[in-house]
């Protein structure tokens, strides 16, 4: 896209949100803080392709969506620092065309610390308790685990089905 | 003045691949005036939709591609114009309604252009107030854009359009959903001349008669001028089929089918009684009704994402329920990119035969074969084709499932009416039963042996 | 997929502004933090649940505590750990299950975490999504930001129903459909080709989002009208400093009485 134009990047911003609230909330497990989903698959997949900003607002906004829809309204601002964090993360460490394998290593390895952790610190200090949120962590760490193999896989496969997507990159 | 005119004007999509950019058009050159309708006629894919896009300087800057020649808006070049800037001189209605919806409310949607332009509130109360009535649309002004049928959406659009009122509307295959009485509505504003109109259309329609001050027609990627009665008569000028007499005969048949569905935008239940259907091998079926009557709503009966309330489907008459139904009957998505998901061409159609077992060989041959038949080329990328050649791949993906029936779910909305026939022939040279859904009657009934109506929630 | 949590009603928090409500809302959830008497927790609740009662009504209020059950439950699972302090309540032998210590923990804990869960869900159940994001907007919310909020809202009920109907069109372009649907790594190889799928349909709608914008008008910046707006009268006035004070009132001062 040639020209400059804040439609776009609005667009994108808003649409891949929505893409993170339905992978998070069409596909669930339940357990114990509610479900585990496919929205970190989302955030990866947008951090991967996209870049680190939109990975930031989209898996903020998204789950911090999702959590207000779904009726679990509390925790909508712990998800959307968390995941936050994640995409920003994500984003940051890969950013190149060639991704070399221990950069995908250091990327899964912090989304679960950042999803993991940052649910067992903030709910504990603002929710549920330290003692209750330790049971989140397991659930949290295959969420994110799976998000960063999944999103990696389907990265590929969408950028391949459909090229025009590098235009869209911040 | 001329309102709109190109000159010359040659546009190609960049390409992703390592081939070439993949043209459109070239030497393309036609004008409007102000209060002049034309109507600009081309099969499916040609680029109709790519020129209301650059009239409304929307491509190149959301599409990449080279545009060379001269496109330009009251005297102005367009590639130096915004689209922001055009919203009280042109607008859109796109052949994808439901595309360019951007809010959640049907108020909100026909407010937020006149948001845009600045008008005071009372005045987009007014305008939308008159709008919604004209289309129909007032008791549905509380629902979200998201629950309105594909008929209704399109009016939507139509309204928003009407609320703007632009000095150039392009609508393109805008007529397409709409029933009779909206068509009738639709043909009658345009001829009011108040506004000009350029009209996108694949075929020449009755509605159409007398109703443009010029008609260009697209041949051989370029667009000549022609008239209303030089148009070839498409449909009488199609070879009858010649339908193979399969030795394999299978016969599926609904009998006494009830279904009962609440509609999501008006929220009344719509009941489907079907007392008796059936098709066979080699048979070529169709099924008309007006928008909303249940042509789909049966289809997804009959392919067995849905079970009837009451009734049996069968087939050589056994009863058989959805999940036999799955395998026997192809259907074909009215949007075929539900199902398009791999890179290129070659990788979506050997993706279902990969359940095959096939020796390399075999399966390259067929490959190609199969490419030659439907004119698609294997390296192409699957998902930046055009609509018309989407449908063709999906048309191609289920010729090699090779399923005992296929349903058509209005296959001439995507298609040149000889493409169209084209499909029909090979699914049904394999032997296959196919049922046509459309309404386009005259498409419909030039191929079927027996024709099915839907009226009232009731087939026959 | 509906992203409506509004349900619809004539009680007086339906009624009020929602700015009002946001800010409350906000206070609330803030100022119970300073409180950590348990008495006083309870009465906060126990508030929250009639203000839910009396505006959404019982069934409701029921299907928003029902939510947070299992979370408690999992809280009241993990008393053990904390009841190495106090004195023993529960014990079995010389293992102390549950000390006042914990228990007293817990009841503080459940009580805010029921509170602010209520009084947010309450919010999102009494206000349309539209008026909240014109509230948020009069609280300097950029016009931009709640265009993206306003549009994802608007793609989520869409995105959803076309990944559900990807997944049957998947489903029937198998040769035969029923294989895979069993084992488990055959459903997880059907879901991929969906997701991916999705993927692209959602990629592919974002330029044509965005000539939509444009070509209605957005620019990103500049002056619009604006057909929603939140009414402002005395009475609206009257509700924010309630809102404000009220909160005040009971978290600060009341507490030390």
């Amino acid at each position: 896209m040639k020209k400059e134009s804040v439609a776009l990047k609005i667009a994108i911003i808003a649409i891949l949100t929505a893409v993170v609230t339905v992978f998070t909330m069409v596909v669930r497990i339940p357990t114990v803080k509610g479900y585990l989903h496919l929205g970190d698959v989302a955030i990866c997949f947008i951090a991967f392709t996209l870049g680190p900003i939109t990975g930031l607002i989209c898996g903020g906004l998204g789950t911090a969506l999702a959590d207000l829809i779904g009726g679990y309204a509390s925790w909508a601002v712990v998800s959307f620092l968390v995941h936050g964090i994640e995409g920003l993360a994500i984003g940051l460490i890969i950013n190149k065309e060639n991704v070399k394998f221990w950069q995908k290593l250091v990327a899964g390895a912090a989304a679960i610390v950042i999803v993991a952790g940052g649910y067992y610190l903030l709910s504990g200090l603002f929710l549920t308790g330290f003692e209750a949120a330790l049971a989140e962590i397991p659930g949290n760490i295959g969420q994110a685990g799976i998000g960063v193999v999944l999103g990696l896989a389907v990265s590929e496969a969408v950028k391949k089905a459909y090229p025009p997507i590098k235009d869209l990159i911040w | 003045m001329k309102l709109l005119e190109f000159k010359d004007v040659d546009f190609s999509y960049e390409s992703y691949t390592d081939e070439k950019a993949r043209p459109v058009f070239s030497s393309v050159s036609f004008h409007v005036e102000t209060k002049e309708n034309i109507l600009i006629l081309g099969d499916p894919g040609v680029g109709k939709s790519t020129i209301a896009s650059i009239s409304c300087a929307l491509t190149p800057k959301f599409a990449s591609g080279t545009l060379t020649g001269l496109a330009s808006l009251k005297g102005t070049n367009i590639e130096k114009l915004e689209p922001y800037d055009l919203t009280s001189t042109i607008s859109l209605v796109p052949q994808n309604a439901a595309s360019f919806i951007i809010t959640t409310l049907v108020t909100d949607e026909i407010a937020y252009p006149l948001e845009s332009l600045c008008l005071k509130r009372e005045e987009i109360t007014k305008r939308i107030q008159y709008s919604l009535s004209f289309w129909g649309l007032e008791e549905l002004k509380e629902v979200n854009t998201f629950q309105l049928s594909g008929g209704e959406t399109r009016r939507l659009m139509l309204s928003v359009n009407e609320a703007i009122n632009p000095e150039l509307t392009i609508y393109d295959e805008s007529f397409d959903d709409l029933d009779i009485f909206y068509r009738g509505k639709l043909r009658d504003k345009i001829a009011k001349r108040e506004t000009s109109s350029v009209v996108l259309a694949s075929h020449f329609t009755k509605w159409y008669k007398g109703l443009f001050d010029r008609i260009y027609k697209f041949e051989k990627g370029t667009l000549v001028e022609t008239r209303e009665a030089d148009l070839p008569k498409e449909l009488e000028s199609l070879s009858p089929l010649i339908i193979k007499e399969s030795p394999n005969k299978s016969v599926f048949e609904a009998k006494e089918i009830k279904y009962s569905q609440k509609r999501k935008s008006t929220g009344s239940v719509f009941n489907l009684s079907v007392p008796s259907f059936s098709i066979e091998s080699g048979e070529i079926v169709a099924l008309v009704g007006l928008n909303g009557s249940g042509k789909s709503t049966f289809s997804r009966l009959a392919v067995g994402l849905e079970e009837p309330l009451s009734g049996q489907f069968y087939l050589e008459g056994k009863a058989i329920n959805g999940k036999i139904r799955k395998r026997n009957i192809g259907y074909f998505y009215q949007n075929p990119d539900f199902q398009i998901f791999l890179p290129t061409v070659k990788d979506e159609l050997s993706y279902g035969l990969s359940f095959l077992k096939l020796s390399e060989e075999k399966k390259e041959s067929l490959l190609e074969e199969t490419a030659k038949l439907f004119n698609l080329k294997l390296t192409d990328t699957a998902t930046l084709l055009s609509y018309g050649k989407r449908k063709t791949l999906q048309a191609a993906i289920y010729y090699l499932l090779n399923r005992k029936f296929y349903i058509l779910d209005e296959i001439d909305s995507a298609l040149s009416y000889t493409e169209a026939r084209n499909i029909i022939s090979l699914l049904s040279q394999k032997g296959a039963g196919i049922l046509l859904i459309s309404h386009d009657r005259e498409f419909a009934t030039t191929f079927a042996s027996k024709v099915y109506k839907i009226e009232n929630g009731v087939l026959r | 997929m509906k992203t409506n949590t509004y349900i619809k009603g004539n009680s007086l928090y339906h009624k009020a502004d929602v700015r009002a409500k946001l800010l409350f809302t906000l206070l609330s959830c803030i100022l119970i933090f300073l409180d950590p008497t348990i008495s006083n927790l309870y009465c906060y609740t126990a508030f929250a649940v009639l203000l839910c009662v009396f505006s959404v009504g019982i069934k409701e209020t029921f299907n928003n505590i029902k939510l947070l059950l299992p979370i408690v439950g999992f809280m009241i699972l993990f008393l053990p750990l904390q009841s190495q302090k106090g004195e023993a309540l529960l014990a079995i032998k010389d293992f102390v299950l549950v000390s006042d210590h914990a228990l007293n923990n817990l009841l503080l804990v459940a009580n805010r975490f029921i509170f602010i869960s209520l009084i947010t869900a309450l919010l999102l159940q009494t206000s349309t999504n539209n008026d909240l994001l014109l509230g948020l907007r009069f609280f300097r919310l950029p016009y931009n930001a709640a265009l993206v909020i306003s549009l994802a809202l608007c793609f989520i009920p869409s995105i959803a129903s076309v990944f559900s109907e990807i997944r049957e069109s998947q489903s029937l372009r198998l040769p035969n459909p029923e294989e895979g649907e069993e084992s488990k790594k055959g459903r997880f190889k059907k879901l991929f080709p969906s997701l991916t799928a999705v993927l692209v349909y959602a990629i592919k709608s974002i330029p044509i989002t965005a000539s939509g914008l444009e070509l209605r008008g957005f620019r990103g910046k500049g002056a619009r009208t604006s057909y929603n707006k939140l009414n402002w009268g005395f009475s609206t006035f009257t509700q924010i400093v309630i809102s404000v004070i009220l909160p005040l009132i009971i978290f600060t001062v009341w507490r030390n009485v």
